[in-house]
């Protein structure tokens, strides 16, 4: 199912990038316009990707929503994938593998055009509507149970029900109607967003950038830092404590940005006279989607560090496997061209040979080395880079070397003892008390 | 009850502080004048101050039940011992324990060069107190069988 979610956001970010594409390089609107008028079953995707690309955003921008997705489904789908057991993992995956599509601008390109060009494709409008409503309640339920995976206090459950019931809700109701929720009519009445056609394009922004802004900058803060804080003074231990002060600040951060950017919104609209429903965001609608998802993204990450921190994966193992295999990489690449560049001057001075018989030489030479050279990498790193692990492992190894090998009395015991552990851990001081006879 | 400063035939024995301050330095040196490391010379046994603790020491009881590294201000007993490890810079305990029953206790101050240890250092501590223990049990044994 998981898989299935992941999907669906993918095929929209996917969309919004082939626009991205096109608008950026007339070869590649090309290629898309010959596939979008061939017979292929997938022609209708390629014009909506060829029809929707001259709404893109500029390059800037659909860069940097791009990363901000990208970081969002990577680290989302690493969540559930390192930790399957993890029911706050997995609503974190979720969550976050939803805002990857449903909050990237570019991606809401398609929307602009699809009932126009493709009807067919019109599922993907309460497919975006689904990732909203999935990752909006999948964030909320996470902050509640985060860390232990219990609501904490536990008469918050009923906001979790709340939100899980207005989740089947919108899911149901834009799959029936094929248009949009409960939760999006007050915008669309605000926003007087009616319909998808390129010139509604503007007012579904408005209408996601004010959701955005409600939503992260103001409910999930409130509701989270309600939650974490009396967490914090009521039911964790000093783990715990630490873990949530992390994800309390990333809320209260967003929280504040939230609310200050509603506040400075509405006093600027209500300045200049301007119609409150009609232009809630003035003219700032667009930075919602520029400047805030970075600021909001504070909530996913401190999340995603406070999970890391508890070794809920070896970084250490990562780090070191991306060493080894680096080095290895430069050094077999090296290798390989060096050998190819000799054995061709070799065969071309003997036999006037053909290159592929180098390159077949090089292959053979680097597939030979591969093991050895990784051993050695993996060594030399080990010294080097994880010197007191190397350390450790070693004088752990010599220390039951000579328990097996010397009969051993108490005193001697006790020097071998002192000598290993100031090896390796270097105290500023240390003692040992002994037993001097048998307890018994 | 609780025994005189090496006082073997009462049960609870032998106590060692050895400082290790400095030898960050010698090491540093020896980089820097571009010879090896100093070889680690052996162990400092000047006893600085005796610690004697009695067989009915709620501190024993309290390891044999957690045998796992403690940090020290972790401690919560209100005992003679650990109240003197407490007011002696100690900031880890490693208990050696076999068979359910404590047969020593490794303390350690902070690490010379700061900071504080690893979650990796306290599993190098574990399995080291497990090794040492068997071999510290094995040793009273042949002891007594000496006689």
């Amino acid at each position: 199912m998981f898989g299935l979610y992941t999907a669906a956001a993918l095929f929209l970010l996917l969309l919004g990038l082939g626009s991205a594409l096109a608008a950026a390089s007339p070869a590649i609107l090309e290629v898309f316009q010959d596939a979008a008028v061939g017979g292929s079953r997938f022609a209708p995707v390629w014009r909506v990707i060829v029809q929707s690309a001259p709404l893109s955003e500029a390059p800037g921008q659909v860069l940097l929503d791009y990363v901000l997705s990208g970081v969002n489904l990577g680290l989302g789908v690493f969540l559930v994938l390192r930790r399957p057991q993890d029911g706050v993992a997995r609503l974190l995956g979720l969550a976050m593998v939803g805002t990857a599509a449903s909050f990237n601008l570019q991606a809401h390109t398609a929307f602009a055009t699809v009932d126009t060009v493709a009807p067919e494709l019109h599922a993907i409008v309460p497919i975006h509507w689904v990732l909203h409503a999935v990752s909006g309640a999948a964030y909320l339920h996470a902050l509640l149970v985060f860390p232990n995976g219990r609501v904490v206090p536990a008469r918050l459950v009923w906001l979790v029900r709340l939100a899980y019931l207005s989740m089947v809700e919108e899911i149901l109701l834009t799959f029936v109607t094929g248009s949009v929720g409960l939760l999006a009519v007050p915008f669309q009445l605000l926003f007087g967003f009616q319909g998808f056609s390129p010139d509604a394009l503007p007012k579904l922004i408005d209408s996601d950038a004010t959701f955005v802004v409600v939503f992260f900058g103001v409910l999930l803060p409130v509701a989270g830092t309600t939650s974490q804080v009396y967490r914090y003074l009521a039911v964790s231990d000093p783990n715990e404590r630490e873990r949530t002060r992390l994800v309390v600040w990333a809320l209260t951060l967003a929280f504040g940005v939230g609310a200050s950017f509603l506040l400075v919104a509405i006093g600027s609209t209500l300045v200049r006279g301007a119609g409150f429903a009609e232009h809630l965001l003035g003219e700032a609608d667009f930075a919602a989607f520029r400047v805030l998802p970075l600021l909001f993204g504070v909530i996913p990450a401190a999340l995603f560090l406070a999970i890391v921190r508890d070794r809920l994966f070896d970084i250490d193992l990562v780090i070191g496997r991306t060493l080894v295999y680096g080095t290895l990489t430069a050094v077999l690449a090296l290798t390989f061209f060096a050998s190819v560049f000799l054995l061709q001057q070799v065969l071309r001075s003997l036999i006037g040979g053909p290159n592929e018989f180098a390159v077949a030489g090089a292959a053979l030479v680097n597939g030979l080395l591969f093991q050895p050279v990784r051993r050695r990498i993996q060594q030399v790193l080990d010294r080097r880079a994880q010197r007191r692990t190397y350390q450790a492992a070693r004088a752990l190894a010599a220390f039951q070397r000579s328990l097996r090998e010397d009969e051993v009395e108490l005193e001697a015991l006790a020097e071998r003892l002192l000598a290993t552990v100031r090896d390796v851990l270097r105290p500023a001081r240390m003692g040992l008390w002994l037993r001097d006879r048998d307890p018994e | 009850m609780y025994c005189a400063p090496l006082e073997w035939g009462c049960g609870y024995g032998i106590v060692t502080q050895s400082s290790l301050r400095g030898a960050w330095l010698r090491d540093l040196w020896a980089t820097l004048a571009g010879r090896p490391h100093s070889p680690v010379p052996a162990p400092n046994f000047t006893t600085l101050k005796q610690l004697e603790i009695a067989p009915d020491e709620r501190l024993i009881g309290y390891f044999e039940q957690h045998p796992g590294p403690l940090v020290a201000h972790g401690i919560d007993l209100a005992s003679p011992a650990a109240l003197y490890l407490a007011a002696t810079g100690v900031s880890l305990l490693v208990p050696l324990v076999t068979q359910g029953r404590l047969v020593g206790l490794l303390t350690l101050g902070e690490p010379a060069g700061g900071g504080s240890y690893s979650r990796d250092d306290l599993a190098f501590l574990t399995t080291l107190a497990d090794e040492a223990a068997a071999a510290a049990r094995i040793a009273q044994l042949l002891a007594r069988q000496r006689g």
